[in-house]
């Protein structure tokens, strides 16, 4: 997939770690982490309107697409 | 969901008793056939073709149920949409296929056993499609496992 989460770089921005947001918005970690690492298929809007409202940030902060043929962006 | 388990449960002991019912037809399957098909008024070689099919039948029968007992224990343990039981629906489905095949060999030699290759034949393309659709069900599932 082309689309990279950059969820790792906005937590440390705001320097709260995963296991904090993850408890600030009623999911585990172990569903967040599905989103870092790059293996989620689908966010709801709802999960993204939490996400964006406790990291203070817009949708675009956190997702980035780069072409799949471009090895330096990876 | 208990109701669920227990009418499971209910074809779990029903498919196991058919599985038992086709471990004595191995051993009486010879007499059978000579009482209820007129082995009588069969050639020597005709007979034997036709015991011979019966049998690979009953090998091709007994894989099917073994998979019918997965499926089932799959679902009683809670694993109901998962990639094993599309598998096992496909083992299901090709041996009803097989056995169409082989009963319409067999229809050749008696004429009403094309009957049961014609009903083994619908029940493969039914099985078909089911299994097509819990592949289906599998991969939504899988994506939503994925949706956060």
């Amino acid at each position: 997939m082309a689309i990279i989460v950059n969820l790792d770089m906005m937590l440390a921005k705001r320097k709260m770690t995963s296991l904090e947001l993850a408890q600030r918005i009623g999911m585990t970690q172990a569903n967040l982490s599905i989103l870092k690492t790059g293996k989620a298929k689908a966010v709801r809007m709802s999960t993204m309107d939490l996400i964006c409202k406790e990291l203070q940030c817009q949708p675009g902060d956190l997702f980035e697409y780069v072409e799949d043929d471009d090895p330096w962006k990876r | 969901m208990e109701k669920q388990k227990f009418w499971a449960k209910v074809t779990l002991w029903v498919e196991r008793g058919v599985g038992a019912l086709l471990v004595a037809l191995v051993f009486l399957l010879p007499a059978i056939l000579r009482c209820y098909i007129g082995f009588l008024f069969m050639l020597e070689w005709e007979q034997q073709l036709l015991t011979g099919l019966f049998y690979c039948c009953v090998v091709i029968i007994g894989w099917a149920l073994w998979n019918l007992d997965c499926l089932l224990r799959g679902i009683l343990a809670g694993e109901v949409f998962v990639r094993k039981n599309v598998r096992c629906l496909r083992w299901v489905q090709w041996s009803c296929g097989l056995v169409s095949l082989i009963t319409g060999i067999a229809g050749i030699i008696y004429i009403p056993l094309i009957a049961l290759a014609v009903i083994m034949a619908f029940l493969c393309l039914t099985i078909s499609v089911v299994s097509h659709v819990m592949d289906a069900a599998v991969t939504i599932r899988e994506e939503n496992d994925l949706t956060i």
